[in-house]
């Protein structure tokens, strides 16, 4: 058994160096300089086997007195009290969630997968050596971070015992899933409860009987908790005979490891969640049908097929912006007061509504969609490819995508100027610059978004995205609305700029899609 | 017409994928290519369709005079099969033809190309996210088919279809070979010596042709094995 647990160690330090090396070969501009031949060297063995033991310090200790510090000592002092009864009662509440959410047997663990299913170790020798090392750890850490964060409020004993009742409570955790899995027939994984309200609720429960009585007052008193103290001893004691000699190890993780289950980041999983998501999306009426040509066609079918996705998010932006509408008119009138204070912030905040264009565009919902479900396989035919197929498609949805967005601005241009009539107006050139100034705002951000989309494609073929440079300008963007929110310049004179500014930026965009998408929207 | 690869170049970091080639595919023929696993057969099809940029050496159609490769000369047919999944089979050919109909000769109706690949009416108007996989490669063979263009790179296209469909299939590529230069990648040697008229090795990088002469199928078998063990020159 101990030399299972040696070879597990050994194998998790042989993925842990290569995965180092592998997410350095990873690194924009750096990565290209680090060679292969760095998987074979033995310096980064040991580097390996020291990020692995410094890891496992953290783990035992770090996050143990992490753990004791925030969720006990902390709520403690919010509390006012030094009282070892209201420290017990919270640690025993949060035992509880601990021993069926972190079992470590029903976990499906990397680790495990390779030892188990491909190295076919013997499944029981690997779940008790590893099991004991886990419970070995969380004695030692949970023990000093309590001595050394609790000592002066709970007494040496009562530490003691809590620790002991942490590791019997995981006992009759796994216990009482063992005999869950018997009556139902059906493998537990602790990280995919059967039911997430169920896990939730009961997580929410306990949460609140550990917090929430402590702040009435309300604490298990001390004969209870002895007596419950006896009662998990006697329950804990039982379930270890039934864990260590438990005899279908095998056969439940012949059910729990497999690799959707084991691997939930992988690319593969990641890539057919995309997938499967991305496929729901499209309607299956089939009433469907679409009476234009070429171009026009394959995209009319697209947004007819995707409404939903499209459109969505649209019309609940426009809802909200005339649900806050009315709120504000609804303020006007109740209280005169804030006539002034509307007023004045439609005239000298126009800025600030750029940066709500911003997070209120669809563009980036809209150019999602386009990818996983039409350009991800349109883009390995090379007719799609073509500068006039680009262009004539690419002239197709950026009509779609401003007329989407407008709804929402249009709404939101009216909304203000209804806003600005009310609260005291303004001259009539400014309600024609504020009112097209929004449109314009909606209009630079459709056409930002498509032409990042095109001329930075940052999807790759496992449709993640991947761009570097794409995240790098869609930072940039953001930060430059944030500071240009903050400008102080009236709205009058910003929505002038915004119009001009606009017009041009889309006049560029449209000539630098001509010119580069070509080259640049392509797979990765 | 010939398809001329002249110094082909692609490395990827360190390592040479292409390393020198130069090799000429004449039409009228389906040409093997065989090669070990990564050898960089996938490699040569994505730099001849231009998904990748080659790191050296040019290829160009020289019909006559030599002229540069456009897009529709060349077709690439994927091992997975990639369609527009929101469309229907029927809508997906419209389209197509809609967008290449100055580029296709002898155009057919939609039914008549179904029929051709022999896709069930039942099937045609159905969305292609419910298509099976072999349904789906049909239609992605079905469009380069119509589009026709002079290059097919076929990238192992059969190997999803069942033995009834994947004969049908080869009958099919055995008729469009006639003025078309066909490249047509696979593992299957029973396979590349059945359907293929000349069987060119990928490997170290270089292509070679590998002659037959005078040898039966065995013996023909055992030389392109020795050859892609490194252990024989052809």
């Amino acid at each position: 058994m101990l030399n299972d647990f040696r070879i597990s160690f050994q194998v998790k330090n042989a993925y842990t160096v290569n995965e180092f090396i592998y997410g350095l070969q990873r690194i924009p501009f750096i990565g290209k300089f680090i060679p292969d031949s760095l998987y074979k060297m033995k310096f980064f063995k040991i580097l390996s086997f020291i990020i692995t033991f410094i890891r496992e310090i953290i783990k035992i200790f770090g996050f143990k007195l992490l753990y004791i510090a925030v969720f006990l000592i902390l709520p403690l002092s919010l509390y006012k009290s030094n009282s070892y009864e209201f420290f017990m009662h919270i640690y025993l509440f949060l035992a509880l969630i601990g021993s069926f959410s972190n079992t470590e047997i029903f976990n499906p663990t990397r680790d495990k997968y390779y030892m188990i299913v491909l190295m076919k170790m013997n499944a029981r020798n690997h779940t008790i050596s590893n099991f004991l090392y886990f419970l070995g750890s969380t004695f030692i850490g949970q023990l000093t971070a309590l001595l050394l964060l609790a000592h002066n409020i709970v007494p040496w004993y009562f530490i003691l015992l809590l620790v002991i009742l942490t590791i019997m409570l995981k006992f009759i955790a796994i216990n009482f899933y063992f005999y869950r899995m018997k009556i139902k027939g059906q493998v537990i994984n602790e990280n995919k409860p059967e039911s997430w309200t169920l896990y939730f609720g009961l997580i929410a429960i306990l949460l609140c009987l550990a917090y929430g009585l402590p702040y009435f007052n309300i604490v298990i008193p001390n004969y209870l908790f002895l007596i419950i103290s006896v009662i998990i001893l006697i329950l804990g004691l039982i379930s270890i005979k039934t864990v260590f000699k438990y005899p279908n190890y095998a056969k439940l993780y012949k059910k729990l490891l497999n690799p959707d289950n084991v691997f939930v980041n992988s690319e593969d999983a990641q890539k057919n969640t995309i997938i499967a998501s991305n496929l729901k999306q499209i309607s299956i009426d089939t009433t469907i049908t679409s009476n234009k040509e070429g171009f026009a066609y394959f995209h009319d079918l697209f947004v007819k097929r995707h409404r939903k996705i499209l459109s969505d998010s649209a019309k609940k932006t426009t809802l909200g912006i005339l649900l806050v509408g009315i709120v504000l008119l609804f303020v006007l009138f109740i209280v005169p007061e804030s006539k002034e204070i509307i007023n004045n912030f439609i005239l000298n905040y126009l800025p600030f509504i750029l940066l709500l264009m911003y997070f209120l565009n669809t563009g980036k919902v809209v150019t999602n969609a386009m990818f996983m479900n039409c350009d991800h396989s349109m883009l390995s035919y090379r007719f799609y490819r073509q500068p006039n197929t680009l262009l004539s498609l690419f002239k197709e949805r950026l009509k779609t995508l401003i007329i989407l967005n407008l709804i929402p601005a249009l709404t939101m241009s009216l909304v203000i100027s209804i806003l600005l009539a009310v609260s005291g107006g303004a001259s009539f050139i400014t309600y024609i610059v504020v009112f097209f100034s929004i449109v314009a705002m909606s209009i630079f951000f459709s056409v930002h978004n498509l032409i990042l989309y095109y001329l930075l494609q940052p999807y790759n073929i496992g449709m993640e995205m991947k761009s570097t440079t794409y995240t790098i300008v869609s930072i940039a963007t953001y930060w430059l609305c944030y500071y240009i929110s903050d400008l102080k310049v009236s709205s009058f004179t910003f929505g002038i700029i915004m119009i001009i500014f606009a017009i041009v930026y889309s006049l560029i965009s449209l000539f630098l899609v001509y010119r580069y998408a070509p080259k640049t929207f392509k797979l990765r | 017409m010939k398809l001329v690869i002249k110094n082909l170049k692609k490395n990827f970091g360190s390592k040479e994928v292409l390393k020198d080639i130069d090799f000429e595919f004449t039409s009228g023929k389906i040409y093997g290519l065989l090669g070990r696993n990564g050898a960089g057969k996938t490699t040569l099809f994505n730099c001849l369709n231009e998904d990748l940029d080659v790191d050296a050496g040019e290829f160009y159609i020289m019909d006559g005079e030599k002229r540069k490769i456009e897009s529709k000369d060349i077709g690439y047919v994927l091992s997975t099969p990639v369609v527009p999944e929101f469309l229907t089979g029927r809508e997906f050919l419209k389209f197509f033809i809609d967008i290449n109909k100055d580029n296709i000769t002898d155009i057919k109706t939609i039914d008549e190309y179904f029929d051709l690949v022999k896709i069930e009416p039942e099937d045609r108007d159905k969305l292609m996210k419910d298509y099976s996989h072999g349904m789906k490669n049909k239609v992605q063979m079905l469009v380069h088919i119509i589009a026709s263009p002079s290059i097919l790179l076929l990238d192992e296209p059969l190997t999803s279809f069942d033995v009834v469909v994947a004969e049908e299939m080869k009958e099919l590529l055995k008729k469009l070979k006639k003025g078309h230069i066909l490249i047509f990648s696979t593992h299957i040697m029973e396979l590349a010596l059945d359907l293929c008229d000349e069987i060119v090795v990928l490997n170290n990088g270089t292509l070679e042709s590998i002659d037959k002469s005078n040898m039966n199928n065995d013996k023909f078998k055992e030389k392109i094995i020795n050859v892609l063990k490194g252990e024989e020159n052809a």
